[in-house]
């Protein structure tokens, strides 16, 4: 079962954590999680999506967790600090938004720089909904919000998501939208 | 277009089919929105983008989570059920679950390896494999009772397989059982094991005969008996069996049963008759003698036929008198007459 699931929760919380190490430390949490409330699991909602509700709960406990602690490695290069999201300057920071190195790095830090931008609520939303592609109303189960909020969250949290995407890829023909 | 939806909601709606299709149709037309729409679009494709895991640490993962369920969660088809920690619930039900204190902060501080060429996140599996799977708690206590239900079944099973076999090998275990204890009943009167065999074969059948019951620990050996009759009968005396002839009525048996008493086959009987043939007829033919148990010493074993059927014949000295006994050569050792022998 662990193993049927490993890879996409790990996905899930990869996104989610923003770099390996904590995605592998949220997916350990996660699988944890998994194995002791398997005997709690009524079946009323899928097994993919409780694992899915486990695995963000787990993740976003790790950033909780991690937001408590220095972060040890690269500087926070923009001085943002994150814009909200408390991992942005852990491990990835945040290259892709800034224009000093960008092109350095792979297209994945800049997903991960992106999504770290973003607000917790949002990035969950977002990810549920276009990595896990869970529907609203899966995603305000896990989230424990009305579906209308995830909507207008996936909604906003997409947007965000572009500009911050669009000024890497598109930053020849746009001005950076990023404040 | 609705005025009141901003264009990153039309954009999101639309990537998502939630619009209807006329909606749909005048935001693909709006240039903002469908601008909007495709970068929503492109960073949902970076999104799914995700960088597969390091294979060498599933194996430890997985280990761990389980190691965490308890000593032998790890084992195949481990307990996972009996784990039953409240930290856990947080992570079930509620949104924000509290910090996890599991052993999940000993992750293994693997280097990390070269970032794998990213691959994209696969569909969302069908509900029908991972989505409807049984809950794994209620399905291990599926699992549990039938286990034991299964075993017990088993158990009765063989239960029932080896009474069938015992059954079926039962005529000779009773005649075991039984040449011990008519030896104990008749020792007085005769010799050892030669007695026995009789006394066993009347005192084992006695009430099965008298009711006309013919089981199946009776049936083996009395199906032997037909194929050793005709060499016993054109013998006249097989092995200390006395060959009759055939006999129209009980009255007619008796009185060829008191002229072989009288011709000296009695001698030769009660002589000889506490000799091994005796037990080899009871055990050969299947049927035991009535008479063992109840009468005194054997003074004639014989064959017959009585009215068409094939019978053994046993007279036994009965104090003042002769006892004989007829019975059926069938499985059903059917006793068809029991009088006095005249003389």
């Amino acid at each position: 079962l662990l193993r049927r699931h490993h890879d996409r929760l790990y996905a899930l919380c990869r996104r989610l954590a923003g770099n390996e190490a904590d995605g592998h430390d949220a997916l350990q949490e996660a699988l944890i999680a998994v194995v002791r409330g398997l005997p709690r699991f009524d079946g009323r909602s899928a097994f993919t999506t409780w694992s899915y509700r486990v695995a963000t709960n787990a993740a976003l406990d790790e950033l909780r967790r991690r937001s408590r602690r220095p972060a040890p490695g690269l500087p926070d290069l923009d001085g943002s600090g994150g814009g909200g999201a408390p991992g942005a300057g852990a491990g990835a920071g945040a290259p892709g938004v800034t224009g000093g190195i960008e092109g350095l790095v792979a297209d994945r830090l800049d997903v991960d720089a992106a999504l770290a931008r973003l607000p917790e609520e949002f990035r969950a939303a977002v990810v549920l909904r276009d990595l896990c592609d869970l529907e609203y109303a899966e995603i305000a189960d896990i989230l424990g919000v009305p579906a209308g909020t995830v909507r207008s969250r996936i909604a906003r949290g997409r947007g965000h998501l572009a500009d911050l995407m669009g000024n890497r890829t598109t930053a020849t023909d746009r001005p950076t939208t990023r404040p | 277009m609705t005025p009141s939806r901003d264009v990153d909601e039309l954009a999101s709606a639309l990537i998502d089919g939630a619009l209807g299709p006329d909606e749909a149709a005048a935001a693909r037309r709006d240039p903002a929105v469908a601008t909007r729409a495709a970068e929503m679009q492109a960073a949902r494709e970076a999104v799914r983008l995700v960088p597969p895991p390091d294979p060498g640490r599933l194996d430890a993962t997985i280990a761990a989570a389980l190691a965490s369920a308890g000593p032998t969660a790890a084992e195949p088809g481990g307990p996972w059920a009996v784990v039953d920690d409240p930290a856990a619930a947080g992570g079930l039900d509620a949104p924000a679950p509290s910090p996890t204190t599991g052993p999940a902060t000993g992750t293994p501080p693997a280097p990390t390896p070269p970032p794998p060429d990213p691959v994209r996140m696969p569909a969302r599996p069908p509900e029908g494999r991972g989505g409807s799977m049984v809950p794994m708690g209620p399905r291990r206590r599926r699992w549990t009772d039938p286990r034991w239900l299964g075993a017990a079944a088993a158990v009765v099973l063989v239960l029932a397989v080896g009474g069938v076999l015992a059954a079926q090998s039962s005529p000779s275990d009773d005649n075991g059982d039984q040449t011990a204890s008519a030896d104990m009943e008749s020792a007085p009167s005769t010799s050892g094991s030669e007695s026995g065999s009789d006394a066993g074969g009347g005192g084992g059948t006695e009430e099965g005969r008298t009711e006309g019951d013919g089981d199946s620990s009776s049936a083996a050996p009395n199906e032997a008996a037909p194929g050793a009759a005709p060499d016993q009968s054109t013998s006249g005396s097989a092995g200390g069996v006395v060959d009759l002839g055939s006999a129209d009525s009980g009255d007619d048996l008796a009185e060829r049963a008191a002229r072989a008493l009288a011709d000296g086959t009695a001698d030769q009987r009660g002589n000889e008759g506490q000799s091994s043939d005796e037990g080899s007829l009871s055990a050969s033919s299947g049927c035991l003698d009535p008479l063992a148990t109840e009468s005194g010493p054997l003074l004639l074993e014989a064959r017959a036929t009585l009215e068409g059927r094939d019978v053994y014949v046993w007279v036994h000295d009965d104090g003042p008198s002769r006892r004989m006994v007829a019975v059926s050569t069938d499985v059903l050792c059917t006793v068809l007459v029991d009088r006095l022998v005249p003389g």
